[in-house]
């Protein structure tokens, strides 16, 4: 899926930049797109997504792990996609080698929120698996729904069906806006090692 | 008190409350950008039913997906059932479905039972269910 719309006018150099050097990387499956974050669609990409990887024969347990992911990671790149003069359409590529997938989104975001963003991250990549999951009933039980209706869990779950770090960079696009770039990793061996219940 | 029905979509699940025989469900996938549109009305329908309510009300919920957005307005959904059921105005149940092997919806419905104080039951389906 690759949908190229009128991207000069409304997405940032650096989006483009970041879309074109993650897709020079490649991979034996590959859902792309970069465009006007209104006709981004997570859950059409996602359900195409599930039907193409069950078509592979790739496990339902990593299929459903991977939409999650899919759908938060784009969701969450949609939903906080900032207008700037240099444009606000995000970018996300999806991509999987052998065992391994990888999901990187690029959004533009306010400068005064990247403190608040790393520490959010940092905090997370920092936290045991029960150090997560009492985070995230936390979060769930006392958090607040925001107007665009996120519920503040995007990241949590990133991190916890993805069974790994999150990797993170900001670009300046000027004084008071910045690209966001996000990488989520997921290997499914670690993914099926790692399972709560193993093979109970 | 009128029957809520919704046809479910690809992001949107289905669902079906009765509310002569007291037995409500909520069948499909969860994942729309915006939750709160959709489980509103939900939310509002459980509040009505309260002074109609039967002695005993059964919630099912057999989710594939749900996603972040969709698990704090289910989280509320709950709490209302609960504000309901400790009220005694009926005795509410949830059986929480999960394909075989799902081992994170499973975990979901284990963390709304700590959460939630009314009775789940955890129900595993085979595959071909």
């Amino acid at each position: 899926m690759n949908k190229m719309l009128d991207i000069q006018k409304s997405t940032p150099q650096i989006v483009t930049e970041i879309y074109q050097q993650e897709r020079s990387i490649g991979g034996d499956f590959l859902f792309e797109y970069i465009g006007s974050s209104k006709e981004l669609k997570p859950d059409e990409i996602a359900l195409q997504m599930e039907e193409l990887l069950l078509s592979q024969q790739v496990s339902k347990k990593m299929v459903r792990a991977l939409f999650s992911i899919l759908i938060e990671g784009i969701q969450n790149a949609k939903l906080h996609s900032e207008p700037t003069i240099h444009g606000e359409n995000p970018c996300f590529i999806l991509f999987g080698k052998k065992d391994d997938y990888f999901l990187t989104t690029g959004n533009v975001v306010p400068s005064e929120q990247q403190i608040k963003i790393s520490h959010k991250i940092d905090l997370l990549n920092s936290f045991s698996e029960d150090e997560m999951k009492d985070h995230y009933l936390q979060v769930l039980t006392e958090g607040s729904m925001s107007k665009k209706g996120g519920a503040g869990l995007g990241l949590i779950t990133l991190s916890t069906k993805s069974k790994n770090t999150l990797q993170y960079s900001f670009e300046k696009l000027d004084q008071t806006s910045l690209c966001f770039t996000l990488r989520t990793s997921l290997n499914l061996k670690a993914y099926e090692k790692n399972d709560r219940r193993g093979d109970a | 008190m009128e029957n809520l029905v919704i046809e479910g979509s690809p992001k949107t699940p289905s669902v079906t409350f009765d509310a002569s025989s007291g037995r409500l469900e909520i069948r499909g996938r969860s994942i729309p950008e915006n939750s709160i549109e959709f489980y509103k009305p939900l939310i509002d329908w459980v509040e009505s039913y309260r002074a109609s309510a039967k002695p005993k009300t059964e919630m099912n919920v057999q989710l594939e997906y749900f996603n972040t957005s969709s698990s704090k307005c289910i989280l509320d959904f709950f709490k209302k059932l609960e504000n309901i059921h400790s009220s005694g105005k009926t005795n509410i149940s949830v059986n929480w479905y999960y394909e075989q092997d799902d081992e994170d919806m499973l975990e979901a419905g284990e963390d709304y039972q700590a959460i939630i104080g009314i009775p789940f039951k955890m129900i595993e389906l085979k595959e071909d269910e």
